[in-house]
């Protein structure tokens, strides 16, 4: 996991993202991967986009009813989660309860990370996105260290678009749970489909601990290629600057 | 107003302790000047080998006339067993290199968990040769390299085989057989994360803990090595080395830039060493009984330490007029104990900053923890600590300004426009990564430095938030953070290291006048090394585990005062007699 996440960091650095941004976005990857969550795969499937992109710029939107809305512009959630997750965070601590709407992102399940965090602070959250069948819903109480994950075939008349992400941080459970009873809609009488729960997740990091991880070696090339614009070119002159000559 | 000086967070019987103030310990001046201590890593660890008696057996000793072959040898530890796997190599002398970026070594090794069988022990032939060019996996803890001292091994051998022990006077120049290039953990080339080794290996469960008994083990092979060849070489008339000798002679260790980043990588561990060191400098201060007996051991302490000075063999003119200072110094030391009626430690101490260099400061730090295993040894337990740089989201821009004038004004107080302070820049090279120096406007690669500059970014932030609080007061952390996501890693880095005792190292690294050797000395004496041996500013030599029991000497008497190793009273000419 240590050797990842410098790959990862150095990749990111690489891309030409700043130091902030490629420290979280190593630390998401690699808490997802480490839990069997397919960090990896996330990156893999957009490093087209994550290629193009220098830099990440989330800004805010004015909303009619007074939620904070902010816009990724097509930010990967790896980038940007733990920052919007931090804005969240602090208005909780000011109010007892806030709400973020991230539009325009992807990578959405990167948030799982950043909820953790939320509740290292002794904070409740939840954070829901679609796709276009399923709902997510990804929910952690104050002080746990791994959110449950849940996936619901989507309600028809959910209309919320597919690349927006909301976050609710609470300083109790109840509003938390709520929302997660009033997103479920008609299934959250009977028991929600469970896609990985904590327990699954900290089962996989276990064994990520005691065996390691095992990476795409084509990713890895991917990575590394990318890592390896910030090394500097050897000379002789440059092999004076760490020692004997 | 004074600041209040800081307090030991760490749990004890005792209450919050009055520490030295962190802009004495932490410049990095004097951070250059620390000594190996009571609680350096080595130490430790081999009061855990010999206490519980660790057993060290030989399961493989393939080796030919020359000494290349392969060895393993099993650990049972407390908590577990281990193997320890050796491949030793011809190497042509000229292709012996201390830096990093060589690619063949006289011997590779690697620490592993459990037992070592043959289809594993075939990977790792394939694999730990390369080094960093090959691949092992979580299985492995450890990764390291080292090279003969051409100097001493072929000395040693020749004297062996001919019957004689090798003199101790030519041992002293140097004072081992070989040097390690690199030491590898923590999850680098597959090999078990450190989280792994915390989690599952308690015998290991210590900052460096693996990493220093891997270098134990090169040293107990490398005396193995020579003296199978000396038997090889000439059956008749080869005789074992003396023990006494065997203990004089150490593992050598090179040491350059690579370290230094992690110094400035990991500020919470780095802050809670030096915490550790200064709780127990503090506790000894408070608690430490000065007795008429202590003033005695202190003096013989004081002794040892000068004769191992004296003893101290390096072509660096700056490090040798330091210990020759140091060492006319600790005389000093011992005259002024002399000519007290009483004193406490606080008046020694109080002396010492107002009459003697730091490295003599600092030295009487180290011995006086040697006379207190009772206050000190249990602090051995703290060394680790969780590290994560959270954002304290809600904390206002106010609050932040106020926390980097009393937590970095020594960093608000470089003048980064004076000429040279920001002339030099930190960068990776593409032979394996390793860390180098430019100068900026004449190196390329200062637009890919390593961010290091702390000093500079904390300037950054400070200005851009006195600037924001110009218009507006309530803005958080957060808000901040997203306004200029250039700033989120140097802000996060304030306010965690805001909770540490000590916070970050005192220096600017941008500085055409840095010492970055200042930086790999403060690491390797929490190691536990000795006679550094600097050979530029960028890169040192020194020696590890002089002094310490051999793996026979396991369940004897341990006194555990191997620290500053001098030359053993032996008679040499009885010890030929005696090995033959």
């Amino acid at each position: 996991m240590t050797e990842l996440s410098s790959l990862l960091k150095r990749s990111f650095e690489g891309l030409g993202y700043c130091q902030g941004d490629y420290e979280d976005a190593a630390a998401a990857v690699v808490w997802l991967e480490s839990r069997g969550m397919n960090g990896l795969d996330i990156i893999a499937s957009t490093w087209p986009r994550l290629k193009s992109g220098v830099g990440i710029e989330v800004s805010f939107i004015a909303d009619e009813t007074g939620a904070e809305v902010l816009n990724a512009n097509d930010s990967s959630v790896a980038l940007c989660g733990r920052m919007v997750t931090d804005l969240v965070c602090a208005a909780t601590v000011d109010k007892g309860y806030a709400r973020i709407e991230l539009l325009n992102c992807h990578g959405r399940r990167s948030i799982l990370p950043s909820l953790a965090v939320c509740a290292s602070r002794g904070l409740h959250a939840i954070a829901h996105w679609n796709d276009r069948n399923n709902l997510y819903l990804s929910s952690i109480n104050a002080h746990e260290s791994t959110p449950d994950l849940w996936r619901i075939p989507r309600q028809a008349d959910d209309l919320s678009p597919a690349t927006s992400l909301a976050i609710v941080c609470s300083d109790s459970w109840q509003p938390i749970e709520t929302l997660a009873t009033s997103l479920a809609g008609d299934h959250s009488g009977t028991r929600m489909e469970s896609w990985l729960i904590s327990n699954d997740m900290q089962v996989r990091y276990d064994s990520t601990i005691r065996h390691g991880l095992r990476i795409d070696p084509d990713l890895i090339r991917r990575l590394t290629t990318a890592a390896d614009t910030v090394l500097v070119e050897a000379t002789e002159q440059s092999r004076l600057g760490a020692g004997e000559s | 107003m004074a600041t209040p000086l800081p307090t030991s967070g760490i749990s004890n019987q005792r209450g919050s302790l009055p520490l030295r103030p962190a802009d004495d310990v932490m410049d990095l001046e004097r951070l250059g000047t620390l000594h190996p201590y009571r609680l350096s890593f080595m130490r430790i660890l081999m009061r855990r080998i010999m206490n519980e008696r660790w057993v060290i057996q030989r399961r493989m000793f393939d080796l030919d006339e020359n000494g290349y072959g392969t060895a393993i040898y099993t650990i049972d530890a407390a908590h577990g067993r281990f193997s320890f796997v050796v491949f030793a190599h011809h190497l042509d002398p000229e292709k012996r290199s201390d830096r990093v970026i060589a690619d063949q070594w006289d011997m590779t090794v690697t620490l592993c968990e459990g037992d070592v069988d043959e289809e594993q022990l075939q990977f790792l032939r394939q694999n730990v040769p390369l080094q960093e060019a090959g691949r092992i996996d979580a299985r492995n803890i450890v990764l390291s390299r080292a090279n003969k001292s051409s100097r001493n091994f072929d000395y040693v051998v020749a004297e062996l085989a001919a019957g004689r022990q090798p003199a101790l006077a030519k041992i002293a120049q140097v004072g081992y057989l070989y040097r390690t290039t690199a030491v590898y953990g923590s999850g680098k080339f597959g090999m078990a994360d450190w989280q792994k080794v915390h989690l599952m290996h308690a015998d290991f469960a210590r900052p460096f803990a693996a990493e220093m008994f891997t270098c134990f083990m090169i040293r107990q092979f490398s005396l193995e090595q020579a003296e199978s060849i000396a038997r090889a070489r000439s059956p008749d008339t080869a005789v074992p080395m003396d023990d006494a000798i065997k203990r004089y002679m150490g593992i050598g260790n090179a040491t350059g830039l690579g370290m230094a980043p992690y110094l400035i990588n990991h500020p919470q561990l780095i802050s809670r060493w030096i915490e550790v060191r200064e709780t127990a400098l503090a506790r000894i201060v408070e608690a430490g009984e000065a007795s008429e007996e202590k003033f005695e051991l202190l003096q013989s302490l004081l002794r040892k330490a000068a004769q191992h000075l004296a003893e101290i063999a390096t072509d660096n003119e700056v490090q040798n007029q330091r210990n020759g200072v140091t060492k006319a110094e600790l005389e000093e030391v011992s005259r002024w104990i002399e000519n007290q009626r009483s004193i406490n430690w606080s008046a020694l101490l109080d002396k010492a900053l107002l009459s003697w260099s730091y490295e003599t400061q600092e030295l009487i730090n180290s011995l006086l923890t040697e006379m207190y295993p009772e206050l000190v040894d249990e602090l051995e337990d703290s060394l680790c600590v969780s590290e994560s740089m959270n954002l304290i989201p809600d904390q206002r821009l106010t609050d932040i300004r106020d926390l980097i004038e009393s937590r970095y004004g020594w960093a608000l107080n470089i003048d980064f426009d004076a000429p040279g302070s920001r002339d030099v820049f930190w960068y990776r090279s593409l032979e394996k990564l390793e860390p180098r120096l430019g100068q900026c406007g004449v190196d390329p690669g200062e637009d890919k430095a390593i961010k290091i500059a702390v000093a500079y970014d904390v300037r950054q932030c400070y200005d851009r938030v006195c600037e924001c609080l110009q218009s507006e007061n309530g803005v958080s952390a957060a808000q901040f953070a997203i306004e200029y996501p250039e700033l989120r890693s140097i802000l996060r880095r304030i306010q965690a290291m805001s909770q540490s005792v000590y916070g970050d190292i005192h220096a600017n690294l941008t500085d055409t006048e840095v010492l970055p050797i200042n930086l790999l000395r403060c690491k390797l004496s929490f190691f536990g090394v000795s006679k550094f041996d600097p050979k530029s500013r960028l890169w040192v030599r020194n020696t590890m585990f002089q002094g310490a029991p051999l793996a026979s000497d396991i369940g004897s008497d341990f006194a555990d005062d191997w620290y500053f190793p001098v030359m053993p009273a032996i008679d040499q000419e009885n010890a030929q007699s005696t090995c033959r």
